[in-house]
Order: C-alpha cells, then sequence, then structure tokens
C-alpha cells in the first residue's frame, strides 16, 4: 500500500540546515497495524507528516497505492488527505468553540460530497469509543483520554486506508493509554491499516509490526507476532 | 467545501469569542451607525431645504425697500427706505412682461385683543395678489379681496396660530378683535404656511388689507416688500431687469446712483443654501467613513490575533483536507460575518439616531435606504478588505510547520 524509496528530509531554517532523515525505505502493506519506534526528537513527526502528506520529502519517493504522491498538486494532496488519511496527533487538536459531534464531523466539511448519514456515522463512531453521551459536550469538558477519542473518531470519519498517529498516548497517563491501544486494536480487526509513531516499547508492542529507527534511518523491522 | 456548513463553524467560532467578536463588530458598526445617521441627517435637512424651496416658488422674486447684503449666507439690511410704493406695484403689474402677480406688503408688531385675552403677533398688511403668490388659501372663511382693498376694510384673516391661541377649537368667523386700538372683523383662517429657513413660525400672523394698514393702522405711505410671481423662470431675468428700470425711475435715481431697492430672487438664495448643506454633508459623510476606516482596522488586527493564536488550528483543518482556498474562504467568511454584525447593529443604531436628529431637528425624517444599503455593502466590504490579508497569510500557513506550533 505504502512505499518509501530513499526519503530524506533536511530542513531549512534561517539559513540552517537540520538534516533529520538520512534515507529511509520501507513498504506498509494493506492491513498491517505498524509501529514506527525512535527516540524523541529524531524525525519520527516528520515521517509521519511526509506520510500523511503535510510535508513533503526533501528528496526520494512517496508511493501510495503505486502513485508517486511527490507529483501531486497541493489541492490533490488536500484531496487524498481528506479522502484516504486520518490524523491522531499527541495533542488532540479538536476546536475548543465547537461539540463533540462537530469535531467529528469537521472534516466531512472539506469532503466533496456531505453524505446524508453523516450525523448517524458520526454517532456510531462516537458510541464505538464510548462517547456516545457526550456529543454535545464541548471539548475541554472532556479528559484527555475522552479527548483524544473524539479525535479518533474524526479521524474515521471519512473512512479513510489509512490511519496515522502520532505518539497517540504521549499525553496520557496508562488509563487511559490501554483504553485508546484498544480502540486501536478494534480499528485493526476491522481492517484498517494504522501506522503509530512513538518512542514507547509498549504502545509498538501492540503493533504487528516494528520498524526501529536509528540516525535518521530504518535500523531494524520485526513481526512481534 | 460546503458554505452553510463553514458559515455556522464559523459562528460558533465567534460565539466562541464573544468578547472578542463584540469589539470588533462594535468598531464597524459605529462606523456604519454614523455613516447612516449623518448621510441620513443630511439628506434630511436637504429635502426640508428643497420643499421650503417648492413652496417658495422658484418664480418668485422679492423686491426689498433697502440695500442688503449677504452676510454669511444671510440677508442683511444694510440702508432702509421709504421709497418703495404701491404704485410701485401697479406698476410692475401693468408693464412688466412675464409678470403674473405682484403685491406690496409690511408689517408691524401688535397686540391683539379678543375679549379678555390678549397676544402678540405680527400684522401683516397685503395685497390680496400676496395670497395667491404664497399659494396661502382660506381654511376658514374666506381671504380678503380687492374690493376690501379699496374700501380699506376693517377686517383681518387669522394664521392658523394665532387663530390657535385666540379661540382654540371656537369659531372665529366675524368675530370683533382689537389689534392695536383698531377693531377689526375676523373675516378667515389662512392654511399654514409652516416655517421659513430659521424655523420661525410663519402662521403667527395676522392678515389685514394693504390699505387698511398703511392708512386706518399705521399711517405709512411705503412698503417692506413687494413680492413678484413671474411666468416661469426663463421670465425671471428679463422681468428682473424692467423692474429695475421701472423701479430706478419711479425712485427718480439718476444715473450712477445706487438702487435704493434690492431684488431677491428667493430660490436662488435657497440654492445657495442647499449647496453649503451638501458641501457640509458630504465631510460628514468623509468623517463617518473613517470611521468605518477605523473599523476595519479593528477587524484586521483581531482577525491576526485570531490567526496567531489559531495556528494549530489551521494546521488540524489543513491535516483533514482544508485547500488553500478553503482556509481563505473561511477567514474570509469570518472576517465578513464580523463586519456584518456590526454592519446590522450600525444600521439600526444609526437609524434611531437619524431619527431622533430629524425629530429633533423638525426635519421629515428620512430613512436612507440607498445610504443604508450602500453602508451595509460597505461594512461587508470592510470586512473582505481588512480580512483579506490576514486570510491569505493563514491559507499560506506551513501544515506540518502549524500543527507544531505552541498551543
Ligand atoms: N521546521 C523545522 N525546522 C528545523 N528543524 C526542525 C523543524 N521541525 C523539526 N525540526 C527538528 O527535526 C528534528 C526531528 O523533529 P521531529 O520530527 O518532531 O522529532 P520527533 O517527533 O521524533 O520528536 C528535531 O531535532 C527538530 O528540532
Ligand atoms: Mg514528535
Amino acid at each position: 500500500m505504502i512505499e518509501l524509496r530513499g526519503v530524506k528530509k533536511t530542513y531549512y531554517t534561517e539559513g540552517k540546515e537540520t538534516p533529520v532523515l538520512f534515507g529511509i525505505d520501507f513498504k506498509i502493506e494493506e492491513g498491517d497495524y505498524t509501529a514506527i519506534m525512535a527516540p524523541s526528537g529524531t524525525g519520527k513527526s516528520t515521517l509521519l507528516n511526509i506520510l500523511g502528506t503535510l510535508d513533503k520529502p526533501t528528496e526520494g519517493k512517496y508511493l501510495f497505492r503505486n502513485r508517486d504522491l511527490t507529483e501531486l498538486s497541493d489541492d490533490e494532496l488536500s484531496r487524498m488527505r481528506n479522502k484516504s488519511i486520518g490524523f491522531v496527533f499527541q495533542l488532540f487538536n479538536l476546536l475548543g468553540r465547537v461539540s463533540v459531534l462537530e469535531n467529528v464531523l469537521l472534516p466531512l466539511l472539506y469532503a466533496e460530497t456531505y453524505p446524508k448519514e453523516a450525523r448517524e456515522r458520526a454517532l456510531r463512531l462516537l458510541d464505538m469509543v464510548g462517547l456516545g453521551d457526550r456529543v454535545h459536550f464541548k471539548p475541554n469538558a472532556l479528559s484527555g483520554g475522552q479527548q483524544q477519542r473524539v479525535a479518533i473518531a474524526r479521524a474515521l470519519i471519512n473512512e479513510p486506508d489509512l490511519l496515522l498517529a502520532d505518539e497517540p498516548t504521549g499525553n496520557l497517563d496508562s488509563m487511559s493509554s490501554e483504553e485508546i491501544l484498544q480502540i486501536f486494536d478494534e480499528i485493526h480487526r476491522k481492517g484498517r491499516t494504522i501506522v503509530v509513531v512513538t518512542h514507547e516499547r509498549d504502545v509498538a508492542l501492540r503493533a504487528d509490526k516494528i520498524i526501529t529507527m536509528k540516525d535518521g534511518r530504518v535500523f531494524s523491522e520485526e513481526r512481534t507476532r | 467545501m460546503n458554505i452553510r456548513r463553514a458559515a455556522s463553524i464559523s459562528l460558533s467560532v465567534l460565539f466562541g469569542h464573544k468578547l472578542r467578536t463584540l469589539l470588533s463588530s462594535l468598531a464597524v458598526g459605529t462606523g456604519v451607525a454614523a455613516v447612516v445617521m449623518m448621510v441620513g441627517a443630511g439628506e434630511a435637512a436637504k429635502r426640508d431645504t428643497m420643499s421650503k424651496i417648492q413652496s417658495f416658488g422658484t418664480d418668485l422674486l422679492t423686491v426689498r425697500a433697502g440695500r442688503f447684503k449677504s452676510v454669511g449666507g444671510r440677508m442683511r439690511g444694510v440702508a432702509r427706505f421709504t421709497t418703495l410704493k404701491p404704485r410701485d406695484a401697479q406698476h410692475i403689474r401693468k408693464y412688466v412682461d412675464g409678470v403674473e402677480k405682484a403685491g406690496g406688503t409690511f408689517h408691524r408688531h401688535a397686540t391683539i385683543t379678543y375679549k379678555n385675552v390678549r397676544t402678540r403677533t405680527d400684522v401683516m398688511a397685503v395685497e390680496p395678489e400676496v395670497f395667491g403668490i404664497w399659494r396661502v388659501h382660506a381654511s376658514e372663511g374666506r381671504l380678503f379681496e380687492q374690493k376690501d382693498e379699496f374700501r380699506m376694510a376693517r377686517v383681518c384673516v387669522l394664521g392658523p396660530t394665532v387663530k390657535e391661541n385666540l379661540f382654540g377649537d371656537g369659531d372665529p368667523l366675524g368675530v370683533p378683535l382689537k389689534v392695536g386700538n383698531i377693531p377689526l372683523k375676523v373675516i378667515g383662517v389662512s392654511s399654514p404656511r409652516g416655517q421659513d429657513t430659521d424655523g420661525d413660525d410663519l402662521d403667527d400672523v395676522i392678515y389685514v388689507p394693504l390699505s387698511t394698514g398703511m392708512k386706518r393702522m399705521y399711517d405709512v405711505d411705503f412698503l417692506e416688500n413687494l413680492l413678484i410671481q413671474v411666468r416661469d423662470k426663463e421670465s425671471m431675468e428679463l422681468a428682473r431687469e424692467e423692474i429695475t428700470s421701472i423701479l430706478r425711475k419711479n425712485h427718480r435715481l439718476k444715473e450712477g446712483k445706487e438702487d435704493d431697492f434690492t431684488i431677491q430672487d428667493q430660490s436662488q438664495l435657497m440654492e445657495t443654501e442647499l449647496q453649503t448643506q451638501e458641501a457640509f454633508a458630504l465631510l460628514v459623510a468623509v468623517v463617518a467613513g473613517l470611521s468605518l476606516l477605523t473599523g476595519g482596522i479593528g477587524i484586521f488586527a483581531v482577525m491576526l490575533i485570531s490567526l496567531r493564536e489559531r495556528r494549530r488550528e489551521v494546521g488540524l483543518r489543513r491535516a483533514i483536507g482544508a485547500r488553500h482556498r478553503d482556509i481563505l474562504v473561511q477567514f474570509l467568511l469570518e472576517a465578513s460575518m464580523l463586519s456584518l454584525l456590526g454592519g446590522i447593529a450600525g444600521e439600526v443604531i444609526g437609524f434611531a439616531g437619524c431619527y431622533i436628529i430629524c425629530v429633533s431637528s423638525g426635519w421629515a425624517p428620512v430613512l436612507p435606504l440607498q445610504t443604508a444599503v450602500g453602508a451595509f455593502a460597505v461594512s461587508l466590504a470592510t470586512g473582505l478588505v481588512f480580512g483579506i490579508y490576514p486570510a491569505r497569510e493563514a491559507s499560506k500557513l506551513d501544515p506540518a510547520e502549524s500543527l507544531r506550533a505552541a498551543v
């Protein structure tokens, strides 16, 4: 489904070069649950942003279902993110002023068509993440774990092919983390492709495959089961 | 992107930031209110002057017995003469081509006594034709006629204000009054003339025949004013010249000697006033427009602040599929909603203010619909114009970068 070939990323800010990725190659198969593991500050978010088309590699190819995404226009990439990719961030990134339900529906604002059953779908997703009774709450009335579950529902509203999570439990206590990881398990069981980046081995171990990065390169790939 | 849903989300954002929304809308609202109020009031004042021009008639010349100079847009007498006589009126009626009506007037202040009620008012001695020139008719009884003039009849016609003061709802017809010491019989009540440009009541007056006033009451043989109605505006210039030459001859003014009278063209005077008003109205509108600009700057500032705080939101929206354009539209939508909100509030306040100004100035209130629509459009445009820079900035944010922004 996804293939990275020699992906390099160097940041250029204020005349300073910061090379972060030095040539990444890996494949992710349809339906895989993959963890990318590396210590903090070594380019996990950078890599995930590239996978999510929020950022472009300085060098190398990114194939998504055999299509080279480095050649798509900005609008096409937006379209692609909207339809095919769901994001879960460490900091949830919910809109504070609108309800939980509105937050979940937000990606549909940018969809080509607004499905009639959108609301039902959103409610079903919120049920799935255990927030069926909180749909009209404002995000700040929820705990961190609950906010992250809203974010997961939002990521799934457009039924994306790929779910990307950037340290989804990084800001949560262990109990909330466990709840989130169980939801990921369930999403995976239903067949969705998931990529999680984390620096925690416990989190990585929930995946089928762990890609470990070191010095901006892939250090090892291992199957957990 | 679905604009309706985008708008509803924008609204929730705006209502989430109540104080900020209030302040920036207020800035625009003040501008819109100022524009609507000042332009509306200016328009009302203009219409008021226009209607006075109409009522004065654009075909009216006034010969005044003396030299008058325009001081600050107002005619002031610098020398008065007793040379303007009823005979001048006769000659003008008879010899000047294009003159429809002409009549002499003079006035005095007098105390009027009816039974035990006394009131002070103006006694206006007029020839019957003057009523026609002023477009006054009888609302009760009759006006005096040529035969009353001949006979120096002891009759009078009450202006509506005097009638009201002395008789209230009662019937004044046939009642004997004393004007000064002279007993006169009320034969009618005139239709109202309204106010002059200074706001003085033209109906606080009692009319007597010119001859009665001159000979029976005040023993004078000269006029104050001679009112002349010409056939049409085009006859005006020629009539004016002929009147001048007749008056100079009648008054035996030698070549090179200055006129001892002044011919005023009422509508011309009013038009000058109208121009002054228009210039003032324009100035006021410009000032009001400037306050709208200030409102725009308010929106600009609010949108920029909002943008700084909402970089992560922009990043998130980009991550879930918003294109550059969608971000642009969203921020523009918010800016125009802010200004629209202010616009609506401003319209309401502006109209109320305009109404109050009009009523307290005695002008017929106008609801300047064009201005309203204009101000509304301008407020919307203000939002768009001042919103476009912040919106562009927002849409240009790099998605990955903005997601890294501090909360
Ligand atoms: N826009 C940028 N300009 C320069 N350096 C950056 C930029 N973004 C990230 N970095 C640097 O790149 C490195 C990797 O960052 P990141 O991908 O966020 O790491 P991780 O997610 O693993 O903590 C860090 O050293 C960070 O400081
Ligand atoms: Mg990171």
